[in-house]
């Protein structure tokens, strides 16, 4: 993680132990990290307990992707184009187990575009699924009883008399 | 739409590990390592094989299949996931894959939002199955009632009827009218509810119209946008400026009025800017009994910083067209129209503000306000 600008370095050290140097100005997307430096509290490494090293090298793509700043505003438009490109590959990931990391690491640190985009991502795959077909997907047991299960479905049954 | 929160997952996790007694998650390994040490004590051929998997992550993190636990998401973050299904998506599949699931979407706060189309040829597929018109209404009146009241946007696109109008009509005017006004922060119906407002029954429309405006200027005085849109409309003489003179007088805080196509003089263009003070657009396209060539003319272009005259091209309206086929029919009911053409109805409400730029900043950052009328009848 280099980078050859000025700006304080914070140290984030991810659950298996590896450590991150991030831009502070980078690092300030996740409110939850923002909350830490303004409370003083980032002047040793930041231990995230929740994060694992790749899903936090992940995460700092992304904040660092969304850190840069256009230099006018021709640049500007080409930038949100570029951005918008990146998000969505961003949340093209092979692995659901990767997108659940990501929503929840998104959560923890509490950075709300990524937040919105990755919950986006999980809504845009299950969309048009059946039941069934989510369960298997997220690996969700059926948990109702069969009396439960009965009265759900009926719920809407009469829509369709 | 739900703001992030409880940045500490593990908590929850705990939480919910313990509440699901009767779905064990057996075949479904804990990966995350917290929780591997957390569930130390009870099932120990379980947390052995937690244990033990969590190393193998730690070491080969790339494992072929998904064996995260979805229901260890914290409640609102599933929210937030479901909320962004569409309703039939929510109503047909996600509240049926598990009581969780089930429980998050019986909470009102998932159905504020209720867009709902077709295509337009009558049917949507959805998920491999065929929506007729009568289902979607169906469909739309249980999220409705699921809503309780805390409706704040719905749309609905070429499948509303009548009855449909008003059930969610009696659920807007019930005991709960006053909360419910002032809860609307951005009310939309779609275009067709808009034809289907245009039929012929104009006058009890117009009276309905302005008792809804003095409603909302009584329990909503807060109230700053409101457009009334419609093609031309040529109303009797004796009635022309009333839904004028009723906005004038009861909704002084406006900041943005749309009242294209109506049939207002002078003298209601006069109650308005008597009336509303700090208003800062008008609309008057098509307003063929306003004449701008006089000293009343000449205030409002000095009153009004962003004005649109009568006589101004429609570009940019959403829902009145200049194309002689879509506007020589606007009058007419045609309930299954070629309405595809403006897949989004209305404009975005922040993209207008942007074209529009208010006059000052701090405008911009109060919560904008914002009814059609049609959408309160």
């Amino acid at each position: 993680m280099s980078s050859s600008s000025s700006s304080k370095m914070i140290e984030l050290r991810s659950s298996d132990g590896e450590t991150f140097h991030v831009e502070e100005t980078v690092v300030l997307q996740s409110e939850t990290i923002k909350q830490m430096i303004d409370d003083d509290c980032a002047n040793a490494a930041i231990p995230l307990p929740n994060v694992t090293s790749m899903t936090l090298a992940k995460v700092i793509e992304y904040i660092k992707k969304h850190a840069e700043k256009p230099k006018d505003d021709d640049d500007k438009k080409v930038a949100e184009e570029d951005l918008k490109k990146f998000d969505a590959e961003f949340v093209k990931v092979d692995q659901e187990s990767m997108l659940f990391d990501l929503v929840r690491a998104a959560n923890y640190l509490n950075i709300k575009s990524l937040l919105d985009l990755t919950c986006q991502a999980v809504a845009d795959s299950i969309k048009d699924l059946s039941v069934e077909e989510v369960r298997k997907k997220f690996n969700i047991q059926n948990d109702f009883t069969p009396e439960e299960e009965a009265k759900v479905r009926k719920e809407n049954a009469w829509a369709f008399d | 739409m739900l703001p992030p929160t409880l940045p500490y997952a593990s908590k929850s996790d705990g939480q919910q590990a313990r509440k699901r007694k009767s779905a064990p998650k057996v075949k479904d390994p804990k990966t995350n390592q917290q929780k591997a040490k957390k569930q130390s004590a009870p099932k120990v051929k379980e947390s052995t094989t937690n244990k033990q998997n969590a190393k193998k992550r730690k070491s080969a993190p790339k494992s072929k299949k998904s064996t995260r636990n979805w229901l260890d998401l914290p409640d609102d973050i599933t929210g937030n996931i479901l909320q962004r299904l569409s309703v039939i998506d929510r109503l047909e599949n996600a509240r049926k894959v598990c009581t969780t699931w089930s429980k998050i979407c019986k909470q009102p706060s998932m159905w504020k939002v209720i867009h709902m189309q077709t295509c337009k040829n009558a049917y949507i597929p959805v998920g491999g199955s065929i929506y007729q018109k009568s289902t979607l209404r169906k469909l739309c009146k249980n999220a409705v009632d699921r809503s309780q009241g805390q409706l704040v946007d719905i749309k609905i696109v070429e499948f509303g009827d009548n009855e449909l109008l008003k059930y969610i009509a009696d659920s807007l005017h019930g005991e709960e009218l006053y909360e419910y006004v002032n809860a609307v922060k951005y009310l939309k119906i779609s275009r067709w509810l808009f034809h289907w407002l245009r039929l012929p029954t104009w006058k009890t429309e117009l009276s309905s119209t302005i008792k809804a405006i003095e409603t909302v200027g009584r329990h909503s005085p807060l109230l700053k946008i409101l457009k009334v849109n419609q093609s031309t409309q040529h109303l009797d003489e004796t009635v022309r400026n009333d839904l004028s003179i009723a906005i004038g007088k009861n909704l002084h805080e406006l900041r943005h009025l749309e009242l294209i196509g109506n049939s207002m003089t002078n003298i209601g263009l006069e109650a308005i800017l008597d009336g509303c003070r700090h208003l800062e657009l008008l609309d008057l396209r098509m307003c063929e009994y306003v004449d701008v060539n006089t000293d009343l003319g000449k205030r409002c272009s000095r009153q009004i910083q962003y004005l649109k005259l009568p006589n101004d091209s429609l570009n940019g309206c959403s829902y009145i067209y200049e194309t002689e086929n879509d506007y020589d029919d606007f009058g007419v009911d045609y309930p299954d129209g070629p309405y595809d053409y403006c897949p989004d109805d209305y404009e975005d409400l922040e993209s207008f503000l942007r074209r529009t730029q208010p006059k000052s900043k701090s405008d911009r950052d109060n919560e904008w306000m914002i009814m059609d009328y049609y959408s309160l009848l």
